[in-house]
């Protein structure tokens, strides 16, 4: 009876036990099958412009149609100066009043050559991993290739760093720390000289990369776009204080918090550039016109490297041109032409990116067709979503311009979507460099209209899929997917964990409607 | 009588011993009373001609075209709202003054804090704290601050901490507002409370300093700056002195105007001084400093046509001017900064009480003590070459020696010298070395103003000066661990300088002769 009882439990036990194991690789191939087809069916649709609505019309690009006449005249030389090409030589005599003053040190010789895609002012320009053919035009590859040995007028004896590649975005390299490994550094290291054969006597070395590769002291920042930046540029401090305030509970119980980047000048909330670190068009041109270029100005007003033998002009190299007080030089009766050359070179640059128009939805545009996979409806679901797991709550939808003192640029809505604030985002994002009220794992939440264009993503372009770069947002997420992690202290998790878990949890088909969204910017 | 010759001759000896010892007591006693009498006297203002506020000579036509409008732009005063000119509305909501030329004055337009009036007749052209005239005009219902009086310095005032007295702040707190101006609709903003700040020992001040030379200044070469911080080193050291270079975020050079070093050149002085001193946004920083509303452009004033009253930012590049008006395409601004680039530096008068020989004999006491380390300078028969610019694409500032008297570092100086506000790598008791050029006719020294008299001013660099006489009113934060001023073994030497024979009495007078001939 026993024995019978026994072999019973064991039956049964038995029986139960492959049930169960059955049951579990059941389970276990339904999930991995629904792993791989979730990898296998969300997907970027890819670059607006390249890879779909190949014949959209880019809004882009233009300066904006409600400026007056007089405003919409300086679009032809305030687009000239951002598209010149710097050479070395200025005329001592002054003449060439734009266009010269590259180096010593340098990264491009132009503004456009970097703020390229889809049009001049934009994002990263480069080609897709996939090779030409599915580029736009003139930024088909990295334009650094065009420049780093001398563009026809000067030749440099430079060689290519490894990490500029010729499909890869733009980047320009910072040092996070100096070479004691210790002592903050975080500023850039102009790629390029002027050492070669039109300036012999100039013999400084590029830097070391390599070592500071080694040394694990080497970060990167790919070029933002500009488009909008005339906006963004007086947006009241109050309202992005205020929306930082907003929603505090909700924000506390994802883990978001969010600190302004406040001026030590005047107290006014900091929001251009990767860390927010400058205030405004105007300053943040006038310090990239040097630290790019290389090109002395009324603001920085000295050479960037003053070894004997490199100092080639005489500074400020972008000065006022005084000749030009009544138009054009010589004009006796004080009738000549408008006097735009008056105005420094980066002064025009910055009234060229103030006039951008900011960039409209792909949706705006073409209705459904606009939207990836020519489902309206996708597109608002996916905004939804990107509402719903939390993504606006840093990624704000828009702000209001306030009255302007160019009339038609104020009481805008700008659907920028951005807080225009700084967030820690995790010691894989982390760059180790503090400015201002950024720390090293802090970055100002970046805007997202025009992201249906653009091709790399993050502060160093490490992906070239949108997914990834959502996926990246999440602490540790390069750790373990055998990625590069180049963040070094203990920071503290990212503030984007939640939500990019909550972005995990919506079904394959919400996150494509996201994803579609987001492409349709 | 043996007894008596022995008692003369005892009597002679206890009297030689009580005659040294008396002496002895005498010179023991009065030693420090004879070296305090022979402490220099300030000779004050240096008389004779002005030497500031003109323009570098050498520009070419179009620069010197420039200088008149450019002058135009600073004596400009700014209102809120309203009349036929665009060009001058923007103030406030939140300002110190309306226009560059109320606090920059001193000796001439572009100089620092004005001298009360009646102190050297009237060849200043300004004088007396201009912000009494300011603070209530157009019916604005501002309170003086109790520290701005009429002979004393027009002071801007910074908070250190925020109010919980521990967080850094620093900022300005702007003395008036446009409540109760017929220019500024409703408008309803309160002045900070200076009483309460005060009280909480949260009030700190700066002078203004006078920008003169400038132009020649920003362009110097950030090697030489760096060259310069690094000679002579050993004896910077047996003397307590280092020194470090602000350096500017953005392109890794050396920061080098206003007290703290904290801008890298007149543009970015003088954007963030409209912006922070009147309230007036531009192309640098487009929003007002206070956003409250009925406080924010457009004013119920404002002109029908214009086109600086619509919004933000108050000044910016202008579209609509014509060819025979070229030089108005910039913002306010980017104009000052041109006045600010062709000032010329303070040129040198004759040596107080005519005596030529006590101030070259000052001059070789500066560089021996060790003023001269840190107030860089050529000096005669010395080591010591100063700066001289690099060629300049405005020729006239190129290749110019600058005998300003800095080495635009900023140093350590000392607890009762510190604010506790941090700016860039300036910590709170940190400041750059301020230029000595001029220095011979400016009334009011140091950051904030605190003395008249250029002998308490150099001593006023040691550290504790103010706590080892007696004087109140040291605000340097008691909590906070500042290292001694790197000067106080250079006035440990100017001290002893009293005692030094001189051409004009002592040494320490003939250097005090040198620096009121500057």
């Amino acid at each position: 009876m026993v024995e019978r009882q026994n072999r019973w439990k064991q039956l049964v036990v038995g029986r139960t036990l492959r049930l169960v194991t059955l049951a579990g690789g059941a389970c276990l191939i339904v999930a991995l099958t629904a792993v791989l087809w979730a990898q296998a069916t969300v997907s970027d649709p890819g670059v607006r412009g390249i890879n779909w609505c190949t014949g959209c019309a880019n809004t882009v690009g233009t300066f904006q149609s409600t400026l007056t006449t007089q405003e919409q005249e300086s679009e032809a030389p305030a687009t000239t100066q951002f598209e010149t090409s710097a050479v070395v030589t200025c005329n001592t005599d002054g003449s060439n009043v734009t266009g010269c003053g590259l180096g010593p040190r340098f990264n491009g010789n132009s503004c456009s050559s970097c703020h390229a895609q889809p049009v001049a002012g934009g994002s990263s320009p480069s080609g897709l991993p996939s090779g030409p053919g599915l580029c736009n035009g003139a930024s088909c590859t990295n334009p650094l290739f065009q420049v780093y040995q001398g563009d026809g007028t000067d030749a440099f004896s430079n060689t290519m760093p490894s990490f500029e590649t010729l499909y890869g975005p733009v980047l320009i390299p910072r040092f996070p720390y100096q070479s004691d490994l210790k002592t903050p550094d975080g500023t850039v290291h102009q790629l390029f000289t002027i050492a070669g054969t039109s300036y012999s006597g100039c013999t400084i070395a590029q830097p070391n990369f390599t070592q500071a590769q080694q040394q694990n002291n080497l970060v990167f920042r790919q070029p933002l776009p500009l488009f909008g930046d005339g906006y963004i540029d007086f947006i009241q401090n109050k309202d992005i204080l205020n929306n930082l305030n907003a929603n505090l509970s909700l924000k506390a119980s994802l883990g978001i918090g969010g600190v302004p980047s406040m001026s030590g000048s005047d107290g006014s909330v900091q929001r251009m550039g990767w860390k927010a670190q400058w205030r405004a068009v105007l300053p943040a041109t006038l310090a990239e016109e040097k630290v790019e270029e290389g090109i002395s100005n009324e603001l920085l007003p000295t050479e960037i490297d003053q070894t004997p033998g490199c100092v080639i002009n005489a500074v400020p190299e972008d000065p006022t041109n005084y000749s030009y007080l009544y138009g054009d030089p010589g004009s006796t009766g004080k009738t000549g032409m408008h006097p735009w050359f008056f105005l420094a070179d980066a002064e025009r640059d910055a009234i060229f990116e103030r006039f951008l128009e900011r960039p409209e939805t792909a949706t705006q545009l073409l209705g459904a067709a606009g939207c990836p996979g020519g489902v309206q409806k996708s597109c608002t679901n996916g905004q939804t979503d990107f509402n719903n797991v939390g993504c606006v709550l840093c990624h704000t939808t828009s702000f209001t311009t306030p009255p302007a003192s160019i009339p038609s640029q104020g009481h805008i809505v700008l659907n920028l979507f951005s807080d225009l604030v700084l967030h820690h985002m995790g010691s894989c994002l982390a760059d180790n460099i503090t400015e201002g009220a950024a720390a090293g794992d802090m970055w100002r939440t970046a805007p997202l209209w025009d992201v249906g264009q653009r091709i790399a993503f993050m502060h160093d372009g490490r992906t070239t899929n949108i997914l990834t770069a959502i996926e990246e947002h999440a602490d540790g997420w390069q750790k373990g997917h055998g990625g590069g992690c180049t963040g070094v202290g203990t920071y503290q998790n990212s503030e984007a964990d939640a939500v990019i878990k909550n972005f995990n949890n919506l079904t394959v088909s919400q996150q494509q409607d996201l994803i579609n969204f987001l492409r349709s910017l | 009588m043996q007894v008596r010759v022995l008692s003369s001759d005892f009597s002679k000896l206890i009297w030689g011993v009580v005659s040294a010892t008396i002496l002895a007591l005498l010179l023991f006693c009065l030693g420090p009373v004879l070296a305090h009498a022979q402490t220099a006297t300030d000779p004050g203002i240096r008389t004779g001609a002005l030497g500031a506020g003109g323009f570098v000579s050498g520009l070419n036509n179009y620069q010197q075209e420039m200088t008149s409008p450019a002058t135009n732009f600073m004596e400009e005063v700014n209102i809120v709202a309203g009349g036929p000119n665009v060009k001058r509305v923007g103030l406030g909501a939140t300002f110190d003054s309306n226009s560059c030329n109320s606090c920059h004055a001193q000796v001439g337009v572009g100089g620092g804090s004005p001298a009360p009036c009646g102190i050297k007749g009237s060849l200043f052209p300004t004088c007396g704290n201009q912000l009494l005239s300011v603070y209530n005009l157009m019916g604005a219902t501002n309170v003086l601050p109790f520290f701005e009086t009429q002979s004393g310095p027009s002071l801007v005032a910074r908070a250190p901490y925020q109010p919980d007295l521990v967080t850094p702040a620093g900022g300005v707190q702007r003395l008036f507002t446009i409540t109760g101006r017929t220019d500024a609709g409703t408008c309803n903003i309160p002045q900070p409370d200076f009483e309460m700040l005060s009280a909480e020992n949260n009030l700190i001040f700066r002078n203004t300093p006078p920008f003169f030379g400038e132009g020649l200044m920003e362009i110097i070469n950030d090697s030489d700056i760096i060259a310069n911080m690094n000679a002579n080193l050993a004896l910077k050291m047996s003397l307590g002195i280092s020194g470090n270079a602000n350096i500017d975020p953005d392109d890794g050079s050396v920061d080098r105007i206003g007290w703290k070093a904290q801008h890298r050149s007149l543009l970015a002085f003088i954007a963030e001084a409209y912006d922070v001193e009147e309230g007036i946004d531009n192309e640098f920083f487009p929003n007002k400093t206070n956003e409250t509303p009925g406080c924010t452009p457009p004013f119920p004033l404002g002109p029908p046509n214009g086109n600086g009253t619509h919004g933000v930012p108050d000044d910016r590049t202008d579209w609509a001017v014509l060819p025979a008006t070229g030089y108005l395409m910039p913002g306010d601004v980017e104009r000052f900064a041109i006045f600010g680039r062709l000032l010329a530096p303070p040129a040198p008068g004759a040596c107080p009480y005519s005596n030529p020989s006590s101030c070259s004999n000052g001059q070789t006491y500066f560089a021996s003590i060790g003023c001269v380390l840190c107030h860089t300078n050529a000096i005669p028969g010395t080591t010591y070459t100063g700066f001289t610019t690099p060629p300049s694409s405005i020729a006239a500032l190129g290749n110019q020696p600058v005998n300003l008297y800095s080495d635009l570092l900023v140093h350590h100086m000392g607890v009762c010298l510190a604010d506790n506000v941090t700016q860039g790598s300036a910590a709170g008791d940190e400041f750059k070395t301020p230029p000595l050029w001029g220095v011979g006719q400016r009334y009011f020294f140091l950051h904030d103003a605190r003395t008249t008299d250029i002998v308490t001013a150099i001593q006023e660099h040691a550290d504790g000066y103010q706590q080892d006489n007696g004087i109140p009113g040291c605000t340097g934060n008691p909590n906070a661990q500042y290292p001694p001023s790197e000067a106080d073994a250079v006035i440990a030497a100017f001290n002893n300088l009293s005692t030094v024979a001189g051409v004009d009495g002592t040494a320490q007078q003939d250097l005090i002769n040198f620096l009121r001939s500057l």
